[in-house]
């Protein structure tokens, strides 16, 4: 495993791969691999005239993306910590059975998947979206204690590997735009909501409600803020990332018009 | 054109592609989007884009997408 640590080698590297490849998983747009790169967080992990993989440094694990001709051509590895891989593809039609199996020969277990949904903000009414706020309330988080205690659910009711879980520097930098949203019970801090506005895109990165809360339908009304959020920010369209057998989820954002957009995952871990 | 139309409007079904002209820098389309959109292409004319094609000036709209096109056939 090597740092990439220059441009130019960034540069020679994609410069080599000039052909089109049959497997991949790396959609990533050279701008994106050059923030990587100047992090310190992109690493080469094999290179051959077929192969590329590379690593990117997360918290706790690596992400893993490769493009290839020859799936066998792909090595087995070690690294110092846990590997995770997101392949991703158009619809059930497409499901990436080859390189499930591929990766599989090399230690990678199928981890979860996960489907995009899309909702387009056109016909959608401030008024249909409000919530009674009788027994819960819902504002912006902005003290450091619940950032923490946001900090807390995420790490403890979403998957560490998937959906690239926020540090808490990310989480105070949405505090600061006011794209974290706490819903409040008896003053306490009961579930959150979060959004980043991509363009004009209003994207729902992770919402969790706290277990000792729920049945209350809160996420329903973390649901509404969240595209009362987007629909002040003009955006064009909603559109978020959602567990395949998360029912209780899907359900809700179907109730609210969100609909698959033919875009699934399948994440393969290695520890 | 319509054929370059078809492919993507069949990939995101979503998008008013004869409207938009910013597809890239909005937002509209992501990476994923655009490795489909390329796969479909190289099959369908018998092309090669490569990684280094991978801007967002060659993807903003049908338009600049179907000048890739042409440049990659002249190319061929």
């Amino acid at each position: 495993m090597q740092l990439i640590n220059s441009h130019q080698q960034l540069e020679n590297l994609l410069e080599e791969f000039s052909t089109s490849f049959k497997w991949s998983n790396n959609y990533m747009l050279l701008e994106e691999l050059k923030v990587h790169l100047q992090a310190e967080k992109l690493f080469l992990l094999q290179k051959s005239k077929q192969s590329l993989v590379l690593l990117v440094k997360r918290d706790s694990f690596y992400r893993l993306y490769y493009q290839t001709n020859l799936l066998e051509e792909i090595q087995s590895f070690d690294v110092d910590q846990a590997v995770v891989q997101e392949l991703i593809y158009r619809g059930p039609t497409f499901y990436p059975q080859e390189e499930v199996e591929a990766w599989g020969q090399q230690g990678f277990e199928v981890h979860m998947g996960r489907d995009n949904y899309f909702l387009n903000s056109k016909g959608l009414v401030s008024s249909d979206l409000e919530y009674s706020e009788d027994l819960s309330r819902i504002k912006p988080i902005e003290n450091e204690a619940d950032l923490q205690k946001a900090d807390v659910m995420i790490r403890t009711y979403l998957d560490l590997y998937t959906g690239d879980i926020l540090t808490i520097e990310e989480l105070r930098a949405f505090s600061g735009t006011g794209d974290l949203l706490g819903i409040y019970v008896e003053n306490e801090l009961a579930g959150i909501v979060q959004g980043e506005y991509k363009n004009k895109v209003y994207w729902l990165g992770h919402m969790v409600v706290d277990e000792a809360y729920r049945g209350q339908r809160l996420s329903t009304k973390l649901l509404k803020a969240y595209l009362l959020k987007g629909l002040s920010l003009n955006c064009r369209q909603f559109q978020l990332w959602v567990l395949r057998d998360n029912e209780p989820a899907l359900g809700l954002y179907k109730k609210y018009g969100f609909k698959y957009l033919n875009k699934s995952t399948i994440s393969l871990l290695k520890k | 054109m319509e054929k370059v139309l078809s492919i993507v409007e069949l990939i995101r079904p979503d998008v008013d592609f004869a409207e938009e002209t910013a597809l890239i820098d909005d937002g509209v389309l992501d990476s994923f989007d655009i490795v489909s959109i390329i796969s479909d292409l190289n099959d369908e004319y018998e092309i090669n884009i490569r990684v280094h094609d991978l801007t967002p000036e060659n993807f903003n709209s049908v338009e600049a997408i179907v000048k890739l096109v042409e440049r990659k056939r002249e190319e061929a």
